[in-house]
């Protein structure tokens, strides 16, 4: 019986250790400013982190593009050549068409590889929320859980894997449109700081608005306080498009607010972070159902 | 003496307030040295006079008092107008049911418009229009026997509004410090000064200085007004200059009359060889070929009333809009995209009127109207606009300036419901402080600071004066540094006016920063008129 591997793609932003602890591949996008175009490599490849936030500070703007259909190919078939099936847990089809073009080109990949089975998800999230669904699968692998097993729990849990985020500034996914408001909602705005979580079909949606970067790190805080569940079972991730001293602090105030909790920094990878602008912090955990963080219960 | 003698004696009072209208603005330090009481006071008796000018040469009857009444109201604007408005209030409810005015019967109508006067004010200061009043009847009636006459009775009261405004500077600190008579007070003095004159012989009941408030009559004689909204047609606007050689020939009186057969709702304005004229016309081209032979149009303007009227009964009613009163084309496009429906011109020297904010709540036509005063003089007109308006729940919430009112704003969802929008506003407006620099049009001395006319003043918190100077920087630096807990906020946003430039700007930004490093400052375009910069600190 073939196993099966474990690929996400560029919103996951997983680490070069995480990926390789956890044995998991992934399909880069690309991203493109002036005629010139990268591949989105969460190893900063062709980039550096700071290089890219800072012209974003600079005024430069990047357009992102969802993961080539000529990449799945290229990535899917070595994995279906080497003998393994394929769990792809997708960036949320609210943010990007990867997941859609997936699908479309799986049906035409089957009749390579009669008999193979490609699973795609829709995680509805993005970031590490996406991450850690695929750590999980991982995971679950690990332990001996077949392909359609782990698809199933994922499925099944996907709502509960969320985000609290907040951005320096408005303009930037307004300019991605990757964002759900209305246009009052955000007007023209000074030192006011939008609280974004994923929404049921994986929008970035824009909850809540509150004055000023401190409030809204602690806003961060004590949203996942309250909404975490298992929170010592887990760990947190707080990702930064390159203000790790904002990160610090609110990974700080979440351990206040929840003795023993584990926490950890990444930096936001270049296709999220192109879409939310440099300063831009978000937490992602396991909590309770997307639902209910909706309805603020 | 019969009752209709009250119509000459509000004429007369409305008369004397308009001549005074200047001399009141320039008095005017209190509540907020703005100097408008004159205009507010003269807007409220304006109600009362067109009303009067309906009335015409019949007898008054119960419900003259009540129309009378209402239109004042509805035509006050400011603190100074809304309060003479409640006492117009409680002296004309008084004399309601008479049939004529004795002695008695006056002293017992100005006894209820004190009454009245100071109910509507939620913390009555002394030293005001308040006392003037009070003070004024119960000097009449210490001197009131048997003999006193309607006459006699007046000009004891004048005689006592006037010892009593002259003590006004002895009960509010603020005019000792400007030394000056309380302007209100010096209101109420003009008012009844004029009343009195109506009882002189000689008195003339005419209507020549309120010649543009006159009504107009339709062709067929009867008299229109254009309160009831069902009005068709189109709304012609137009700005005429009379040519030189035409001018001679040009009189208003005669286009008056020949207008009757055009429209209603006459509005004739000239000033010079400039006309103004507004009517309402089912034929806007023959107004405009009558116009045409006397000059170039300046300025036209033609609406269809029909449509207007149907696209507003086509509008679905809101659950919630919000209505908020700001000046400055900065402002007010800041305001709309963070979804305020309706914007009334207005502010710290321009009070709105009771009417004008009530037509704009009604106009958003929603169940529940969330309402931004922005700035201390106009809460208590939004508060009988809440009172007034029947087609929907009025919510204010009192911001005291622009810069409030912005920060209100910031954080809602206007798509929410009335009431998370209303909680949301009012806790954001915790903790916040807002200040202004503008320039000073009178000199005193107030909060311990010598100010001259024509010094930057840095105002705190819409009415505390920090710092008088020369310097503009001078003003701002002290107005920061008198924000409580200025070393703890985190952002701030400038405003500047229509007639700030960038460099000053970038200047302001530096001096603000000084006081509260961590703090993230923004600058947007206000574009208000009074104030140089308007600063908001979270």
């Amino acid at each position: 019986m073939s196993t099966f591997d474990i690929i996400t793609d560029s919103t996951s932003d997983l680490s070069l250790e995480l990926r390789s602890k956890f044995d998991i591949d992934y399909c880069k996008m690309e991203f493109s400013a002036e005629d010139k175009t990268y591949h989105a490599s969460l190893d900063w490849d062709e980039i550096s982190y700071k290089t890219f936030y800072d012209s974003m500070r600079q005024g430069k703007r990047y357009k992102t593009v969802q993961v080539p259909v000529k990449t799945f190919d290229d990535v899917f078939r070595k994995h279906l050549e080497n003998g393994n099936d394929i769990l792809y847990i997708a960036c949320s089809s609210g943010l990007s068409g990867s997941y859609n073009a997936a699908k479309v080109y799986v049906e035409e990949l089957k009749s390579d590889f009669p008999g193979r089975k490609i699973v795609c998800i829709d995680s509805l999230i993005s970031g590490m929320g996406q991450g850690s669904m695929a750590i999980l699968a991982a995971q679950m692998k690990a332990e001996g859980k077949s392909l359609d097993e782990t698809a199933a729990w994922i499925e099944e849990n996907k709502l509960f894997f969320n985000q609290y985020g907040s951005t320096e500034s408005l303009e930037y996914l307004k300019a991605a449109g990757r964002v759900t408001a209305s246009s009052a909602f955000f007007g023209n705005l000074f030192s006011v700081k939008p609280i974004l979580i994923s929404d049921l079909e994986g929008h970035n949606l824009a909850v809540k608005k509150v004055k000023g970067r401190a409030s809204s790190l602690n806003e961060l805080a004590a949203m996942t306080a309250k909404y975490i569940t298992t929170p010592l079972e887990q760990t947190i991730y707080i990702g930064h498009a390159d203000d790790e001293a904002a990160a610090n602090t609110v990974a700080d105030k979440i351990k206040e607010l929840i003795p023993g909790a584990s926490t950890e920094l990444y930096v936001i990878g270049p296709i999220v972070g192109a879409s939310v602008g440099p300063g831009t912090i978000i937490v992602f955990y396991r909590g309770k159902n997307k639902k209910e963080q909706l309805n603020g219960n | 003496m019969e009752i209709n003698i009250i119509k000459s004696m509000l004429l007369a009072g409305s008369k004397n307030i308009l001549e005074n209208k200047k001399t009141l603005n320039d008095m005017n330090v209190f509540p907020i040295p703005d100097g408008d009481t004159g205009t507010n006071m003269d807007k409220t008796m304006t109600g009362i006079v067109k009303v009067l000018m309906d009335i015409g040469d019949r007898d008054l009857t119960p419900e003259d008092f009540d129309e009378l009444y209402k239109s004042a109201l509805m035509n006050s604007q400011g603190n100074s107008g809304v309060i003479l408005s409640q006492w117009l209030k409680g002296f004309l409810r008084a004399l309601r049911t008479e049939t004529e005015l004795n002695p008695g019967n006056l002293d017992a109508a100005f006894i209820s418009g004190t009454e009245s006067a100071y109910a509507s004010v939620a913390d009555p200061v002394e030293g005001t229009f308040l006392t003037v009043c009070r003070e004024a009847q119960e000097d009449a009636e210490d001197l009131f026997d048997e003999d006193t006459t309607v006459k006699d009775f007046m000009k004891n009261v004048v005689e006592g509004a006037s010892e009593s405004l002259k003590h006004t500077p002895d009960k509010l600190a603020v005019l000792k410090e400007y030394d000056v008579l309380d302007s209100g007070g010096m209101g109420f003095l003009c008012l009844v000064t004029g009343m009195l004159s109506a009882l002189d012989d000689g008195f003339v009941y005419d209507f020549t200085e309120f010649e543009s408030l006159k009504p107009s009559f339709s062709s067929n004689g009867t008299l229109t007004t254009s309160s009831d909204g069902e009005e068709f047609g189109y709304c012609t606007e137009l700005v005429v200059k009379i040519e030189e050689n035409k001018l001679a020939n040009f009189n208003s009186d005669t286009v008056r009359i020949d207008m009757n057969s055009f429209g209603n709702s006459l509005v004739l304005v000239q000033d010079g060889s400039d006309l103004k004229i507004h009517i309402h016309t089912l034929k806007p081209e023959d107004v405009l070929s009558y116009f045409h032979k006397y000059g170039e149009f300046m300025k036209l303007k033609i609406e269809n009333m029909t449509l207007q009227h149907h696209e507003n009964f086509l509008t679905a009613v809101r659950d919630c809009a919000i209505v908020a009163v700001a000046d400055g084309d900065g402002m007010e496009e800041l305001y709309r995209s963070l979804g305020v429906k309706e914007v009334v011109k207005g502010g710290q020297s321009d009070n709105v009127s009771v009417q004008n904010l009530l037509n704009a709540c009604k106009s958003v036509r929603a169940n529940h109207v969330i309402l931004l005063p922005n700035n201390k003089n106009i809460i208590m007109t939004a508060e009988k606009v809440r009172e007034l308006c029947t087609d929907s729940v009025v919510h204010i919430v009192p911001t005291k300036s622009m810069a409030e009112g912005y920060c209100a704003l910031s954080l809602i969802d206007a798509e929410a419901p009335y009431d998370e929008i209303e909680k949301t506003m009012l806790e954001s407006l915790e903790g916040v402080h807002s200040g202004f620099v503008s320039v000073a049009d009178k000199s005193g001395v107030y909060n311990g600071i010598t100010v001259n006319a024509g010094d930057y003043i840095g105002v705190v918190d819409d009415d505390v004066i920090v710092s008088s100077s020369k310097n503009k920087k001078t003003a701002l630096k002290a107005l920061t540094a008198a924000i409580p807990g200025i070393g703890d906020v985190e952002a701030v946003t400038i405003f500047c006016s229509s007639y700030d430039n960038i460099s000053d700007i970038e200047i302001s930004k530096a001096e603000v920063s000084v006081f509260c490093p961590n703090a993230e400052i923004s600058v947007a375009y206000g574009g208000q008129e009074i104030y140089d910069m308007v600063i908001l600190f979270q």
